[in-house]
């Protein structure tokens, strides 16, 4: 697997988390769940920051 | 990795977070998501005894339900209070208390029938928390809600709580390991089934036991 590289990529991660939600600790399952949601952090830290509200800002 | 914490101050640094989360409006004014009745960031328990306990056990789900199904209009009094505690007209511990009053009534009793019965764990010294801290009209919880949470508190909750053990209950808590891992990086993070996980009994069973061997090792 590589890095998600664009938002079609990173819609499809999601899908494929999605699908991983009965996963089991231990599992093989578990890692791909583990990798693919390192995956969408990265792709989300870079690509689709949220606008910290306006009342919050310090 | 054990040992108490000096938690002066600890308690006043959760309370001001909570309080702050309280305020935080960002998911529905910038995703579209709709709240239910209990419309504000649901603070979630930490025991009075949390701090002096040499194993500090954190549990992390991944969100509060809507309160949809709930016919006793305890959803509507949580609302209530967690406004005036977001006003600062109650304090953090009033909440957490009405909180642990209603928990053997969670998930229809599943949720302390796992905790306290199945895995011996004392309320009095253990710590919950969410990824996503507020509730959606639908349930509908998208990654970038969960993600953004987890950047703004939850992150935040987890370096205050300095746990030894944090638990991601459930598949959903699971993606984000390496990310609760940053925030502890001297926490065991286990992920373990969900408290409802309905794979049947041998599958808890022994989910049950690998847990406690986990506890009782360290």
């Amino acid at each position: 697997m590589h890095a998600i590289r664009s938002a079609t990529e990173y819609v499809q991660a999601l899908t494929g988390l999605e699908a991983l939600m009965n996963a089991r600790p231990g599992r093989p399952e578990e890692e791909r769940l583990d990798l693919l949601g390192r995956m969408a952090d990265a792709y989300e830290r870079e690509h689709l920051p949220m606008e910290m509200p306006a009342r919050l800002k310090r | 990795m054990s040992g108490a914490v000096d938690h002066r101050g600890g308690w006043l640094e959760v309370e001001r977070l909570y309080r702050e989360a309280s305020r935080c409006r960002r998911c529905f004014e910038q995703l579209g998501l709709q709240p239910p009745t209990i419309d504000i960031a649901q603070p979630r328990w930490v025991g009075p005894h949390y701090w002096t306990s040499d194993q500090r056990v954190l549990i992390l789900m991944i969100n509060p339900g809507s309160g949809a199904n709930r016919l006793d209009g305890a959803d509507l009094r949580m609302r209530n209070a967690l406004h005036e505690f977001r006003d600062g007209r109650a304090p953090l511990r009033e909440i957490l208390d009405r909180q642990v009053d209603d928990m053997p009534r969670w998930g229809r009793g599943r949720f302390w029938g796992f905790f306290v019965g199945d895995l011996g764990l004392s309320m009095d010294q253990v710590a919950f928390g969410n990824i996503a801290w507020c509730a959606t009209s639908d349930n509908s919880y998208p990654r970038r809600m969960l993600s953004a949470c987890l950047d703004l508190f939850t992150a935040r909750l987890v370096k205050l709580l300095q746990p030894t053990h944090i638990l991601l209950s459930g598949a959903a808590t699971h993606q984000f390991r390496a990310r609760v891992q940053e925030s502890a990086p001297n926490a065991h993070v286990e992920p373990v089934l969900h408290y409802a996980d309905r794979r049947g009994r041998e599958v808890r069973a022994a989910e049950v036991a690998r847990i406690r061997a986990l506890l009782s090792s360290r």
